[in-house]
């Protein structure tokens, strides 16, 4: 049998996808040499929940002054009551999921990093542009990891925001 | 050696049912276009921003990775499942569309924030080795991108139930609750159901970890014995939608199974 250039190129490739694949396994983060090749997000993590499965439920929480009345922790999490339909059909579900990646990055990147301020702007962002009617015009929001079994762990305060003002969405 | 047409028609299949669970993602991710804007939570995520710096290179990228230029290349993909949709019930996967849609999900990664799961890493996987199989399209590299699909699907499976394996959670039953009680996964009658019995939580916890683990022999076993566990598989994936409301994980996974039947059918053929 003979095997031509391109198909050698190609089960080279294959192979070392492949490869990287079983390696990346190994690892319950993503090693920093990985992250540098694999800059496309190509190879797959598959420890679906596993070992430990998140325990704990992330909320935005929304504190703001109107009217001289202050007003504490109104929950601002992208929520989503879910139906029979959301197995076929359930695209919020991602809302949370990249929630909960902001919130990985705000716990591992160090504070001053390029990462955690971009996480931080853009959960910033969020919680300054919902209506000011309705959430006035200073605020401040806190993310907090809440665990589903409160008998014994507590609350987790993810990042603390600084106050910010409304900005009139162009 | 598998049959060259048997593996054509497997990786076909793959194909088809991956480009079903790539209409579904792109259909969700339209349907959230709101959430695409600067100031919401799907907004890119400037992972290029230390190595194109502030250029107009970087000034180009930013504009096209915010609306309404991303919900352009969502729907560019769109277009490309549904074209390989079309191309392989006539018989062939249309290259050009396998090309499009390769090229919008490495956009889409590079952007990053689009709340990606391990469904969009299958479908990805299975769209990407077909792209290469139709652009070097032999009977060699057809049967080489089966076999990785089903590695692939193997390799999926147990590192799942591997990890969870070696975990005092998921074997007490602790873990599934904990799940079930979850606002982002959960379901209130399943936590209800567990919460009365710890037996069955128990049993369940420990079902899925031996589902996984065994599935990751199937595309290595007799055809019967692959055929058995991928039902198995696919029921599972179904009650995880229903339950978890992980809705994409069915087609992403499912996608893998023809192939998974072939590499058995073929390692089994002459036995």
């Amino acid at each position: 049998m003979i095997v031509t250039f391109k198909e050698t190129a190609a089960i080279v490739a294959i192979s070392m996808w492949s490869a990287l694949s079983v390696i990346r396994q190994l690892y319950p983060r993503k090693p920093h040499w990985l992250s540098v090749i694999d800059i496309c997000s190509l190879v797959p993590s598959w420890r679906f929940f596993g070992p430990k499965p998140t325990t704990s439920d992330l909320h935005l929480l929304l504190s703001y002054k109107k009217r001289g009345v202050t007003v504490e922790s109104v929950d601002i999490t992208p929520y989503y009551p879910r139906s029979i339909l959301s197995a076929v059909w359930n695209p919020r579900r991602r809302l949370r999921k990249s929630m909960a990646s902001l919130a990985r990055v705000l716990r591992v990147a160090p504070a001053r990093s390029r990462r955690y301020r971009s996480a931080e702007m853009i959960l910033a962002a969020y919680a300054t542009s919902l209506p000011r009617s309705v959430y006035g015009r200073r605020r401040r929001f806190d993310l907090v990891s809440r665990p589903v079994n409160m008998i014994d762990s507590t609350e987790e305060c993810v990042f603390k925001s600084d106050e910010y003002v409304y900005k009139v969405r162009s | 050696m598998m049959d060259s047409v048997m593996s054509g028609t497997a990786l076909a299949r793959s194909i088809a049912i991956a480009s079903v669970g790539g209409v579904l993602t792109d259909c969700e991710l339209l349907s959230l276009h709101k959430h695409f804007r600067r100031d919401s939570l799907l907004t890119a995520r400037g992972r290029l921003d230390r190595l194109m710096g502030r250029t107009a290179l970087m000034n180009t990228w930013t504009r096209l990775m915010h609306k309404p230029s991303i919900l352009v290349i969502i729907g560019l993909r769109l277009a490309a499942c549904i074209v390989i949709i079309y191309s392989v019930t006539q018989g062939s996967p249309s290259r050009l569309a396998l090309v499009t849609y390769c090229i919008c999900t490495l956009l889409l990664n590079l952007r990053g924030g689009i709340g990606n799961n391990g469904s969009d890493q299958m479908t990805t996987i299975v769209l990407f080795l077909a792209c290469i199989a139709a652009l070097v399209d032999t009977p060699v590299v057809v049967g080489y991108v089966v076999l990785t699909i089903a590695l692939q699907l193997s390799l999926a499976y147990l590192a799942a139930g591997g990890v969870k394996l070696t975990s005092r959670a998921w074997l007490s039953g602790e873990a599934v609750c904990s799940i079930m009680k979850s606002q982002t996964f959960g379901c209130e009658p399943v936590y209800r159901l567990f919460s009365r019995s710890r037996r069955i939580a128990t049993l369940i916890g420990i079902a899925v970890v031996c589902t996984e683990v065994l599935c990751a022999a199937a595309p290595w076993l007799p055809p019967r014995a692959c055929v058995a566990l991928l039902v198995i598989a696919a029921v599972s994936h179904i009650s995880i939608a229903i339950t978890m409301g992980l809705n994409t994980f069915v087609p992403a996974f499912l996608a893998a199974y023809p192939s998974a039947l072939c590499v058995s059918a073929a390692l089994w053929s002459h036995a």
